[in-house]
C-alpha cells in the first residue's frame, strides 16, 4: 500500500512540475515581456534595466527556478488587468467553479441512478430505448451548444430561468445541465451494463425466487454491486467537469475559474493565466490522485499489484 | 436467429447470411450523412450561388425560408453580417474535416509507432514512453490547450498541433497493450529466432495484428476531435475569421440567440449529425470487428 502511494504521489509530482514547465515556457513564447511593462517610447537602457529587474537577462533554466520558487508560496505576479494578485483573483472564484461542478455531478449522478436500473430491468422497454438515445446524443452534442438550445428555450421563449451570471437556483439550473449532459449519458451507459451484469447473477435469481419485491431487488441487492463501477467513473469525471466548466462559464457568463482564465489569454494577462491553469491542474491531479488511492483502499487486487 | 435453421454442412450459404446479415445492419444513415458532409467539403464552392466572402448588410439576419421573412435565395437564412449560412456550413465542413483527418491522422502515427516500441522492447523506453503518457493524461486538455493557443497564436495550425499533443497518448497506450499480448505468440518468436530485424517484425508481422484495433480507436476518436476543434473555435482559439469554423459560427450565433436562433442552431445541427454518424459508425466497427470490446 506504501509503495503504491509513493509511487501515484510521485507520478502526480511529476504531472504539476510538467504543467509548471508547460506554463512557464508557453508565457515566454508569447512574445517579449518587457514591451507590456514599457511604454512604446522606452530606450535601450529602460529595456535592459526592466530586463535585468525582473531576471529576464539570467539563463532559462534559472528563470525557471525562479518562477518554480515563487510559485510554491502562491507568487504568480500581479495581474495588470485586476490589480490583484494573480493567484489572490484565481481562489476568489473557485467556489463559483467548484458549485457548477458538484451542481453538474449531482445531476449526472441522479440521472445515472434513476435511468441505468430502470433500463437494465427491462431491455428494450421504452425507458431503455430513451435511455439509449440520449447516450448515444449526448456524446455527440458539444456541450456548448446544449447550453445555447437551453438558453433559447428557457430564457427567451419560455422566460423560466435566467440566462446568465451567478445567483440564487435558478442561475444554477442551466449551466449545471450542460456540463453534467455528457457525464450524464457516460454514467447511464456505465450503470445500464454494470447493472445488467449484476441482475444475472446467482443471488439476486435467490432474492427474486425468496419473493423480495423487485423494486428491492434492484434498488438494495443490485445497485450495490453495480454502483461500484460508476463511481470510480464519477471520480475520474470529477476532474473532467471542472475542465469542462471552462466553456460552460464563457457562456452562461458564470464568474468561475475557467470563464477567467479565457478572459485573461485574450487580456494578455499572462499572471492569472499561469495561476489559473496552475490551480486547475492541482485539482485535476489532487482528484485524479485521490481516485486511484481510493481505488487500492478498496480493491486488495489493485493494493498489491507491481 | 436466423442461421440456426441454416443445414451445418452449407458453408456457403451460411456465410452468404452471414453477409447479407452483416450488410444490412451497416449504419446506413451515417454513411449517407457522413458522404454528405464529404462532398459539401469537397465541392463547396459548386453547391452554392453565394461567394464565400460576400456579404450583403442589408440582407442581414434574415431567417431561412420556411419562417416568415425568409426567402429561397437564403435558404437557411443569413447572419449578422448578412453572409449566407448555407454556404458558411458548406465551406465550415472543410475546417472540421480537415482537422480531423490531419489530427487524427498524425496523432495515430506517431502515437501508434512510440505504442509499438514502448511495447516491443519494453525496459527503458517504455518506462518513458509511458511515463509521458500518465502524466500528459494528469493534465486536464482544455488547459493545456488553452495554454499552447495562448503560447502559439490561435490559428488552424495550433489547433492541428495542439489536438495532436493531446491525443497521441490514446493511440500509444492501445498500441503498447495490443503489442504486449500479439508479441507473446508464436509467429514473433519464430521471426526473432529467423533473424528477422526488430523493424521488420514490428511493422510487418506485429503492426499488421493491432491495426484493427487502432482503425476502430482512429473512428471513435474522430468525432472527438472535431467536438474539440469546435470547442476551440468557439472560444476564439481555433480558426480565425473570415474562414468559417462550425465552431466559431455558433460563437458569432451566440449573440443573437434570442433574435435569430438560425445562425446558431445549424452549425450546432451540423456538429451533431456529423459526430453522432461518426460514432454509430464506429460502435458498429466495433462490434464487427472487435467482439472483445463490444457493448452490452
Amino acid at each position: 500500500m506504501y509503495q503504491l502511494i509513493l509511487r501515484r504521489t510521485g507520478r502526480s509530482l511529476l504531472a504539476i512540475i510538467g504543467v509548471s514547465i508547460v506554463a512557464f515556457i508557453a508565457v515566454r513564447m508569447s512574445g517579449d515581456m518587457e514591451r507590456f511593462l514599457l511604454p512604446p517610447d522606452a530606450g535601450a537602457e529602460d529595456f535592459a534595466r526592466v530586463r535585468h529587474e525582473y531576471g529576464l537577462d539570467q539563463p532559462l533554466y534559472l528563470q525557471y527556478l525562479f518562477f518554480i520558487a515563487k510559485a510554491v508560496t502562491g507568487d504568480f505576479g500581479t495581474s495588470w488587468r485586476w490589480h490583484d494578485p494573480a493567484w489572490t483573483v484565481v481562489v476568489d472564484r473557485l467556489p463559483a467553479t467548484l458549485q457548477l461542478a458538484a451542481a453538474a455531478a449531482l445531476i449526472a449522478f441522479l440521472i445515472a441512478i434513476t435511468v441505468g436500473p430502470l433500463s437494465a430491468a427491462r431491455p428494450g422497454s421504452w425507458i431503455d430505448r430513451i435511455g439509449r438515445v440520449f447516450a448515444i446524443l449526448g456524446q455527440s452534442m458539444p456541450a456548448f451548444w446544449v447550453g445555447l438550445m437551453l438558453i433559447r428555450i428557457f430564457a427567451v421563449d419560455l422566460r423560466w430561468l435566467p440566462s446568465y451570471g451567478r445567483g440564487d437556483l435558478s442561475n444554477l439550473v442551466m449551466p449545471a445541465i450542460s456540463l453534467g449532459w455528457y457525464a450524464a449519458a457516460a454514467q447511464t451507459r456505465l450503470m445500464r451494463s454494470a447493472m445488467l451484469n449484476v441482475l444475472d447473477s446467482e443471488y439476486i435469481k435467490l432474492a427474486r425466487l425468496k419473493g423480495v419485491p423487485e423494486f428491492y431487488v434492484i434498488y438494495k441487492h443490485g445497485l450495490r454491486n453495480a454502483a461500484l463501477p460508476v463511481l470510480t467513473l464519477m471520480g475520474v469525471q470529477w476532474a473532467a467537469l471542472l475542465s469542462g466548466s471552462v466553456v460552460i462559464e464563457t457562456i452562461f457568463a458564470w464568474p468561475g475559474v475557467g470563464r477567467t482564465i479565457v478572459e485573461a489569454i485574450f487580456n494578455r494577462d499572462y499572471a492569472v493565466v499561469q495561476a489559473g491553469t496552475f490551480m486547475m491542474s492541482l485539482i485535476f491531479v489532487g482528484a485524479n490522485l485521490t481516485v486511484d488511492l481510493l481505488y487500492g483502499v478498496l480493491d486488495p487486487r489493485i493494493r498489491n499489484a507491481r | 436467429m436466423s442461421d440456426a435453421r441454416v443445414p451445418i454442412a452449407d458453408a456457403s450459404a451460411v456465410r452468404r447470411s452471414y453477409r447479407l446479415r452483416a450488410f444490412f445492419r451497416l449504419p446506413l444513415p451515417s454513411l449517407v450523412i457522413l458522404s454528405v458532409v464529404v462532398i459539401a467539403a469537397l465541392f463547396a464552392p459548386y453547391l452554392t450561388p453565394h461567394d464565400l466572402d460576400s456579404f450583403d448588410l442589408s440582407a442581414s439576419m434574415t431567417p431561412p425560408f420556411w419562417v416568415e421573412g425568409g426567402s429561397s435565395e437564403h435558404i437557411l437564412g443569413t447572419d449578422n453580417l448578412g453572409r449566407d449560412i448555407f454556404t458558411r456550413l458548406l465551406y465550415g465542413a472543410r475546417v472540421s474535416l480537415l482537422v480531423g483527418f490531419l489530427a487524427v491522422g498524425i496523432a495515430g502515427t506517431v502515437g501508434t509507432i512510440l505504442g509499438l516500441v514502448a511495447g516491443y522492447f519494453g525496459g527503458l523506453a517504455d518506462s518513458i514512453i509511458m511515463s509521458i503518457v500518465d502524466i500528459q493524461m494528469s493534465v486536464p486538455a482544455i488547459l493545456l490547450a488553452l495554454i499552447l493557443a495562448a503560447a502559439i497564436g490561435p490559428g488552424l495550425g495550433t489547433v492541428i498541433i495542439v489536438i495532436t499533443i493531446i491525443y497521441w497518448t490514446f493511440y500509444a497506450r492501445l498500441a503498447r497493450s495490443e503489442v504486449l499480448s500479439v508479441r507473446a505468440r508464436d509467429f514473433v518468436a519464430l521471426a526473432q529466432v529467423a533473424g528477422c530485424p526488430s523493424r521488420r517484425i514490428l511493422f510487418k508481422h506485429i503492426l499488421p495484428n493491432i491495426l484493427n484495433s487502432i482503425i476502430i480507436l482512429a473512428t471513435v476518436e474522430f468525432g472527438a476531435v472535431i467536438i474539440f476543434e469546435a470547442t476551440l473555435s468557439f472560444l476564439g482559439l481555433g480558426v480565425q475569421p473570415p474562414t468559417p469554423a462550425w465552431g466559431s459560427m455558433l460563437a458569432d450565433g451566440r449573440t443573437y440567440i434570442a433574435t435569430a436562433w438560425w445562425i446558431s442552431v445549424f452549425p450546432g445541427a451540423a456538429i451533431m449529425l456529423t459526430v453522432l454518424s461518426i460514432n454509430l459508425l464506429g460502435d458498429w466497427m466495433r462490434d464487427r470487428w472487435d467482439p472483445k470490446r463490444r457493448q452490452v
